[in-house]
């Protein structure tokens, strides 16, 4: 068994022992298993792979979330910076490094995986990123938290 | 963009959730592991102390002390005992506490409370008169207590308080204090742990005693002499009461033996400590004689499958000491076989008798516990049904199975709880036992609801408290949440900063752990060594944590904080050890061992020390050791024994000062060589008897957090 298999055993039994120790984890719950063992899938491929919205579904065996895992880990995580700032350049109207944060708000609870204002504010929190008096912040140092990861694990 | 922002907001929660969950399965299996021994040392005591019939003369010392330490909740008694240690007692002139008189009125709750504010001590007569005439109401209630909204339309129900004053305040600032129209059952476990669990029980009592219709007081696994002995109880009443340790632990013992144990709310709710099982039935709970831990029922106890070579081991001493003890004990022994099989009692008569009858015993045993239907099928006994109701767990398994993390009890499923509720025509079971991170807890599809009325249990940070309102005739459910501290200005954490530091402070009762097992893993890891190069693979690290150590957490997320990895990601596995060190006065060879047995030699000791004066001599110790032998699988010799004595006894006077052994194990910090204060995981820092001057002792901080230990106010 691989070292990475093992990590994600070990991961399956906390969630499992957080679930009752029945031996099955809630589908619902298949983002942050997989988030726990290092990966970082959408969320759009979280629900391909089998995990469900709500709590209460679907309820899987270690077999099937290590499919799960298996399938989320084929899966090339391919951003770079360059690509992050070539993004956010877009929203640049005056290409001085700034965006506005009610624009970036908006992109974050819009676009993609969509995230709720509270989490939007959390984030805010995390990265301890600032608003200048004009609403804007400065997206380098903001890229620059995020990939840097989450902290403390 | 988006998405790889949202993907590590995202990531980032689910690892924080995750490091607060592992940093709660360490606390909580560090805490139920050291139940479990406790309740094993427990039915190991309550079988003796039961079983045993002594001649006077020419006993060993463990016999003198176990006929002499007469426990009330194990030899029903028809007058008080109470009463008898009232006489003499006067309060002098200069005393500046709270003056009781009887009957107690609504006043004087608030005179109590507010005496405890100002951090005055209740006077040892008032207590004892306050525990005696508690003790006589209890005792012409019945085991089950049946309460009723019909009057108040709503009624509080809270779970463990632990000794944890502030908490009380608390839910008393929130929901007022108990009177008519404000009925409140408190689902037991008020004592053990915390700081105050004497102003505690004073306060319930209080208002029991004031609005006796409407406060209803549940048995919880604490309220009970031998976990007191280990949790803080005991050593509570030694500080605050020393003169009078030994009356007021014995009236305690008397009033929590005739505590009821259950409350049903109109005939729907049923509330209750511990939960249920197969076995538990209102109808027969009802009948038993809930004071009386009868010889049979301990017996029978002994008989579960798990103590079962607990209770052969303690027949075997006996007749291996028969020209000490006489026959008469061990008639008593054989007589108590027969309520589950007949033995030929008649018969016994020699030692051959004696030796077959075990022989035959052994053989039952074999047959009984081969097949798991026989031994379901044996008629439930009492005091199974009250281990069950004080110890047990709801678990998502169907059926009944033996609750192995506690060793007590069993684990329920929701089928039992479905039936159960069926069968008696309730709406819901509330019970508490368990610490739940948001204070409460829905389980088996929300039949099953757990209530833990003691915020920052574990450490500062841990969780939340709350309590249920039933309102309305249909009683439903609203719950409140609480976070109480004891003094006042605390700066805001965030969240993360707060799981930080409690993830820091789990690790700390995880590492001291470890230490206590050095020599066992070192052991085990050099069985996996065989090269002898001093590392090892991780998965082969893992696994012999896993076997030597006895707490449930995962080690591979744990790895990087415990150990080193050299460059080619192997354990150096002697890192495990680094960080921290024993600091001890005693010899090195016997260090580890009486460190890793600390908790249950201070049991014993207790037992022997009736006089609670801290002192027992050289050869009740050696008597102790014996019995730690017997109990655990440790193999001491006579001579290691003898050693062990001498060692102790550090100003050879022939006397060993047990509290001196407890505080004399310091784990110095090897990294910021900082002294951390003397380690029990079980009790506050604050249980020192040396300071007895404090009674405004600092609440809640288990060891000294560094210095960002300070938490945000989360009112809900």
């Amino acid at each position: 068994m691989s070292e990475d298999l093992r990590d994600a055993r070990e991961v399956f039994d906390l969630f499992d022992f957080w679930d009752g120790r029945d031996g099955l984890v809630d589908a619902y719950k298949v983002g942050d298993f997989l988030r726990c063992t290092g990966l970082n899938p959408t969320e759009e491929n979280i629900k391909k792979f089998g995990g469900t919205k709500n709590q209460g579904e679907k309820q899987l065996p270690y077999e099937e979330c290590k499919a799960i895992w298996e399938q989320a880990k084929a899966i090339k995580d391919t951003m770079t910076h360059k690509d992050f700032r070539e993004a956010f350049k877009s929203f640049d109207r005056e290409g001085q490094g700034f965006i506005s944060a009610a624009e970036m708000r908006h992109m974050l609870n819009a676009m993609g995986d969509r995230l709720t204002d509270s989490e939007i504010d959390d984030i805010i929190k995390y990265t301890d990123v600032r608003e200048d008096l004009e609403g804007n912040i400065k997206y380098d140092t903001f890229i620059e938290k995020v990939m840097e990861g989450p902290p403390g694990v | 963009a988006a998405i790889l922002i949202q993907k590590w907001y995202r990531m980032y929660v689910a690892r924080l959730e995750a490091r607060r969950r592992y940093t709660w399965t360490i606390f909580q299996s560090i805490e139920y592991s050291g139940e479990q021994d406790q309740l094993k040392l427990h039915n190991f005591f309550n079988s003796m102390i039961n079983q045993l019939k002594l001649d006077t003369d020419g006993q060993p010392k463990i016999a003198r002390a176990f006929a002499s330490s007469q426990r009330p909740a194990v030899v029903a008694s028809e007058t008080s005992d109470i009463s008898g240690c009232i006489e003499g007692i006067e309060v002098e002139s200069s005393y500046t506490g709270p003056h009781l008189t009887f009957p107690i009125t609504h006043a004087q709750v608030k005179t109590l409370i507010q005496a405890f504010k100002a951090k005055r001590r209740l006077h040892v007569r008032y207590l004892l008169e306050l525990l005696n005439e508690t003790q006589k109401l209890f005792k012409q209630m019945k085991n089950i207590n049946y309460a009723s909204t019909s009057i108040s339309k709503q009624i509080t129900v809270c779970g463990d308080l632990h000794g944890k004053l502030e908490d009380l305040y608390m839910i008393f600032h929130k929901n007022g204090l108990p009177s008519v129209d404000n009925p409140f059952v408190f689902n037991g476990d008020f004592v053990d742990r915390g700081a105050s669990s004497i102003e505690v029980s004073i306060i319930l009592f209080a208002c029991f005693l004031a609005s006796p219709n409407e406060v209803f007081l549940n048995r919880g696994n604490h309220e009970d002499h031998v976990m007191n002995m280990r949790y803080g109880f005991m050593k509570e009443i030694i500080r605050k009461y020393k003169d009078y340790s030994t009356q007021v632990t014995k009236s305690f013992t008397e009033v929590f033996s005739w505590l009821p144990l259950a409350t049903v709310i109109d005939d729907k709710v049923l509330v209750v400590h511990g939960g249920i099982s197969q076995h538990v039935s209102l109808k027969s709970l009802a009948r038993l004689d809930r004071h009386r831990v009868s010889r049979n029922e301990s017996m029978i106890c002994a008989t579960l499958k798990q103590q079962y070579h607990l209770f052969l081991l303690t027949l075997q001493t006996v007749v291996s000491h028969n020209d000490c003890y006489g026959w008469s004990p061990v008639l008593s022994f054989l007589q108590f076989i027969s309520v589950l099989r007949p033995p030929s009692l008649s018969e016994v008569s020699s030692l051959e008798n004696v030796s077959l009858e075990l022989q035959r015993l052994e053989e039952w045993k074999q047959n009984i516990f081969n097949d798991e239907t026989n031994f379901l099928t044996l008629k439930p006994t009492f005091y199974v049904q009250v281990l069950d109701l004080l110890w047990s767990d709801p678990k998502s398994l169907m059926g009944c199975n033996p609750n192995t993390f506690r060793g007590g009890g069993c684990y329920f499923g929701p089928d039992i709880t479905e039936n159960f509720l069926e069968e008696h025509n309730f709406k819901l079971l509330i019970r508490s036992h368990e610490c739940k991170p948001e204070g409460f807890e829905y389980n088996h599809d929300g039949k099953v609801l757990t209530i833990f009325s003691a915020s920052n249990y574990y450490d500062i940070g841990s969780n939340k408290g709350a309590y249920a309102k039933l309102m309305g005739p249909d009683l439903t459910v609203h719950m409140v949440q609480f976070l109480a501290y004891q003094t006042g200005s605390v700066r805001k954490l965030t969240f993360t900063q707060r799981i930080s530091c409690l993830e820091a402070s789990a690790m700390q009762d995880l590492r001291e752990k470890i230490l206590t097992l050095k020599s066992d893993l070192m052991e085990e890891f050099k069985k996996h060594d065989t090269e002898e190069t001093g590392t090892i693979t991780i998965a082969d690290w893992c696994s012999a944590m896993e076997s030597v150590m006895d707490v449930d957490v995962p080690w591979r997320m744990l790895r990087s904080k415990l150990v080193k990895l050299n460059s080619d990601k192997r354990v150096n596995y002697e890192s495990t050890f680094e960080e921290l060190q024993i600091y001890h006065r005693y010899s090195e060879a016997i260090m580890e061992m009486l460190y890793r047995y600390k908790d249950s030699l201070e049991t014993i000791f207790r037992i022997f020390d009736k006089d609670n004066s801290g002192f027992i001599s050289m050869s009740e110790f050696t008597d102790a050791c014996t019995l730690l032998t017997r109990h655990t699988s440790v193999n001491l010799s006579p001579n290691q024994v003898n050693d062990i004595a001498k060692s102790l006894d550090l100003n050879k006077d022939g006397q060993i000062d047990f509290n001196e052994f407890l505080e004399a194990f310091r784990i110095v910090d090897q990294k910021n060589l900082n002294t951390v204060s003397p380690r029990n995981t079980e009790s506050e820092d604050i249980y020192d008897c040396a300071s007895v001057n404090s009674f405004d002792e600092p609440m809640g901080v288990k060891r000294k957090i560094t210095s960002n230990s300070e938490l945000s106010n989360l009112e809900t």
